[in-house]
């Protein structure tokens, strides 16, 4: 096996009404590897998140995914290669059930075709137990099987956080792109958060790209650290020698920190 | 020819822009399409017409009155529906908008019948520019309406209303920490958008007549001005405007032989008279296809 | 008043197969459409012209629905992109073109005078006596059918794919899913479902002119489906029956008050204006609200 990274982003461009959002920015991901992405407020990160998952179109730029060039991709054609996400509010279908927002996650598309609906309903009845079967064991994952028959809008914004990564989870995609995880969420939780992401790597041998401000966070999980400046890179490497980069320090971690 | 195209614009596009301005702010301030509004132009006309027919009253007065009116309908509004709703997604104040915009209709064709009036039964002064020609009316409809869109550029940059209705605009959780009254501030909106629409109303009447379907008829031209100008954009509501009405007009006037010509069609090929009101859907249909997003900066544009 | 119930009963089916359509769109899938009145004219007049020209009715109905739906695509395919309220005033902006264009082209839809002597399905086999019983009960086979379709739909992996688009597009394009796809889909079923009403409706009547088919049409079903109840089919059974009543019973106030028709036909349209208002503000989730999916 040649040791070509799962995802990587050559000269990523993009502008919004003449603002230069991204300018030339690279940066690879390993198969196994968790790497963060930081950098102060309006350094880019979430916008090359978005061109990940498909959510934008960049200006210029390669992005290749298991050797594939998928830029320009939609977000489902992206998310079905195997590439998915969380978003930094986190995105729910809030008047549907724990449960129901796990089978959506989870059902095949040849299963919500209409011809399939009106004339193969034998078909995913047969499938149904065992996707509901997933369903409660990845509920019972992030500790959220008590409420899997409520409507997601009532979880809490942690819970909200956790069910979104069941969400992912059950689709089994190779790489996940979290986007600030651990924003908003209770100190105990984040505790909790650390161990699954390290737990879902180790069990499951996922990879994930990480957006967080939270620095514990990122030197607790993280392989390698992506630092944007600006839109443009600043600087790359292992989380203890970036905490120590001047570069990093002036632009970012001197300012004052919250989280 | 072209004078004229011009000319008819003009007046045409100052009328719809007074409803434009209101459209957008609203959208922009509380997220909703507001089907209403032309309603809140064609109760402005009716107000103006009993003014003027029963109490007979100066029309110009008689409009000012109109307006007044009209805004304290659309004030009345945010009161008794549009309040209530505040924390309720977009889509649910459309539809109420709807259910408003169907009520006042009915209203005011129950009380003054469905045949068009008109404020006066005089034959009209004519000047004419160039080939062109521009009725006493349409002059001071035109005056009328441009004075009115100053007046409101110094309210929007001169007065305190003014700079908290662009702050909340921009961010509404900024404004609300700076300690801008939002309920207020909304209120006011309302009766000011409301009064506009009003005004406007009178005018398209007096350029061509009242009827209960004026107000349907308007607002989805005035939402293609809306969408144009790129939600949100006062200035852009008033440029997608005049615009609308160009694309209107121009495409009334133009001899669409040369599409046909391919076909074997001869002679000039107009757009037909029954096809009038349709024209105004074409072109809002192909603005939102085309221009999605409006041609200036929105706001928050959807 | 056997007749009036029958003739009643075939109205309110009409308008509940409608109900039905609109729920899968905007009650399941949030999508706003207000250019019902489109589907149920092109509905009405294909199936009146094909019929009229020697197509057997029944036949000439399931082309109709198929037209609908047809042009139900052709609309949705350019316009999907849009955000929801720009595509209400997209829809709104395409029927009111459309019935422009039933005004105006006469050689097609008789213009104003309308289009007469439609035929009526199985006529001649039904004995002239018991036809509108037997029309009542044709229009209650056709609603059943489409309320089992619609069920069909909503209770299944698409049905979960609907509410999605309802609940957050991005999500589900970020759970893979290819939402533009599905409200195409859900477009096109539900403007097969209006074109079988206008078919109906036609073939009732067996008279249609281009009044049929104003806005109010569309807002009838609005407040059918919003007042019975969003994301719940039966509420838009419920929903039809009693707007159809009420707006038809305004009729009978004639009867005891000197009114004139044009007050009437105004005084039932703000009835419209005001149950649509009322829900919204008292009862946003209809009489029959929503239902859990409990698993």
């Amino acid at each position: 096996m040649a040791a070509s990274p799962i995802i990587d982003v050559s000269g990523l461009s993009i502008s919004f009404r003449g603002v230069k959002a991204l300018q030339d920015v690279s940066f690879a991901l390993n198969s196994g590897e968790i790497v963060g992405l930081i950098g102060p407020n309006g350094s880019g990160k979430t916008t090359a998140l978005n061109c990940l998952s498909g959510f934008l179109k960049p200006d210029a730029g390669v992005i290749r995914f298991k050797g594939e060039d998928i830029t320009g991709q939609s977000p489902a054609e992206v998310a079905n290669r195997g590439l998915m996400r969380t978003f930094q509010v986190t995105k729910l279908a809030r008047r549907m059930t724990l449960i129901e927002n796990l089978l959506l996650a989870a059902q095949k598309a040849d299963d919500e075709s209409l011809f399939a609906t009106i004339f193969g309903r034998g078909t995913f009845a047969r499938r149904q137990p065992r996707l509901l079967e997933r369903a409660r064991e990845l509920l019972e994952t992030v500790k959220l099987s008590h409420l899997e028959n409520d409507y997601a809008g009532v979880l809490s914004g942690g819970q909200q956080r956790l069910l979104s990564i069941a969400l992912v989870l059950i689709r089994d995609p190779d790489v996940i792109l979290l986007d600030e995880p651990a924003a908003g969420v209770h100190p105990d939780l984040v505790v909790e958060f650390i161990a699954m992401v390290n737990r879902i790597r180790e069990e499951r041998g996922k990879s994930f790209l990480i957006i967080e401000h939270n620095m514990h966070f990122i030197s607790s999980v993280c392989d390698n650290v992506v630092v944007l400046d600006a839109g443009t890179n600043l600087a790359s490497g292992p989380p203890n020698v970036i905490h120590n980069d001047p570069r990093v320090l002036e632009v970012y971690l001197g300012t004052p920190q919250d989280a | 020819m072209l004078e004229q195209v011009l000319l008819n614009s003009v007046i045409r596009g100052s009328e719809i822009a007074s409803l434009a301005i209101g459209v957008t702010i609203l959208f922009s301030l509380l997220r909703f399409a507001n089907f209403a509004h032309g309603e809140f132009a064609l109760l402005g006309a009716y107000f103006t017409y009993f003014f003027v027919s029963v109490l007979e009253i100066n029309l110009w007065i008689a409009a000012v009155l109109g307006a007044v009116l009209g805004g304290a309908v659309a004030l009345s509004s945010d009161v008794a529906l549009f309040s209530r709703l505040r924390s309720s997604p977009g889509i649910v104040l459309l539809i109420a908008s709807l259910g408003l915009s169907i009520f006042l209709r009915a209203v005011v064709a129950g009380i003054w019948g469905v045949e068009g009036h008109n404020y006066s039964d005089e034959l009209e002064t004519i000047y004419r520019i160039g080939e062109a020609v521009i009725t006493h009316t349409q002059v001071i409809i035109v005056i009328v309406s441009f004075t009115a869109m100053a007046l409101f550029y110094l309210l929007l940059n001169h007065t305190q209303l003014g700079r908290a209705m662009r702050a909340m605009s921009d961010n509404m959780a900024l404004a609300k920490a700076r300690g801008i009254n939002i309920e207020v501030t909304i209120r006011w909106i309302w009766f000011i958008v409301g009064s506009y629409a009003a005004l406007g109303g009178t005018l398209i009447a007096m350029d061509t007549q009242l009827w209960p379907e004026m107000g349907v008829h308007i607002i989805l031209v005035v939402f293609a001005a809306t969408i144009l100008g790129g939600i949100g954009n006062v200035y852009g509501a008033v440029i997608g405007s005049f615009l609308i009405a160009f694309l209107e007009n121009a495409s009334l006037a133009i001899d669409w032989a040369f599409l046909f010509a391919p076909f074997g069609v001869e002679g000039s090929v107009y757009i037909p008279t029954g096809y009038k009101f349709a024209v105004s859907f074409a072109v809002l249909i192909i603005v939102m296809l085309l221009f999605p997003k409006g041609i200036m900066k929105g706001s928050k544009g959807d | 008043m056997i007749e009036l119930a029958l003739f009643f009963s075939v109205l309110i089916g009409i308008y509940a197969i409608m109900a039905l359509a609109l729920n899968l769109q905007y009650g399941y899938a949030g999508l706003l459409n207000f250019g019902l009145v489109a589907f149920f004219a092109i509905g009405a007049y294909a199936s009146a012209l094909l019929s009229l020209s020697g197509v057997p009715v029944l036949i000439a109905m399931a082309i109709a629905a198929v037209i609908a739906a047809i042009v139900g695509a052709l609309i949705a395919i350019p316009t999907m992109k849009l955000s929801v309220h720009y595509w209400a005033i997209v829809t709104i902006s395409i029927a009111e073109l459309i019935r422009v264009i039933s005004t105006n082209e006469e050689w097609l839809t008789g213009g104003t005078f309308g289009l007469g002597d439609i035929p009526q399905p199985l006529a001649a086999l039904v004995p002239l006596e018991s036809y509108p019983l037997f029309f009542a009960g044709f229009t209650l086979v056709l609603v059943a059918a489409c309320y089992l379709l619609s069920s069909a739909l909503v209770h299944s992996p698409y049905g979960r794919v609907l509410k999605v688009i309802r609940e957050d597009e991005d999500f589900g394009q970020s759970l893979g899913k290819d939402v533009a796809s599905f409200k195409l889909r859900t477009m096109v079923v539900g403007a097969a479902m209006v074109g079988l009403a206008g078919a109906l409706y036609a073939h009732f009547t067996t008279y249609i002119t281009p009044q049929a088919f104003e806005p109010i049409v569309t807002f009838i079903i609005w407040a059918a489906v919003i007042l019975g109840g969003k994301g719940n089919l039966l509420g838009s059974l419920l929903g039809a029956t009693v707007i159809v009543l009420l707006y038809n019973s305004t009729r009978f106030i004639g009867d005891y008050v000197e009114l004139s028709a044009v007050t009437l036909a105004n005084i039932r349209l703000a009835l419209i204006g005001l149950l649509i208002m009322l829900t919204v503000l008292l009862r946003p989730n209809g009489i029959l609200p929503e239902r859990k999916q409990v698993f």
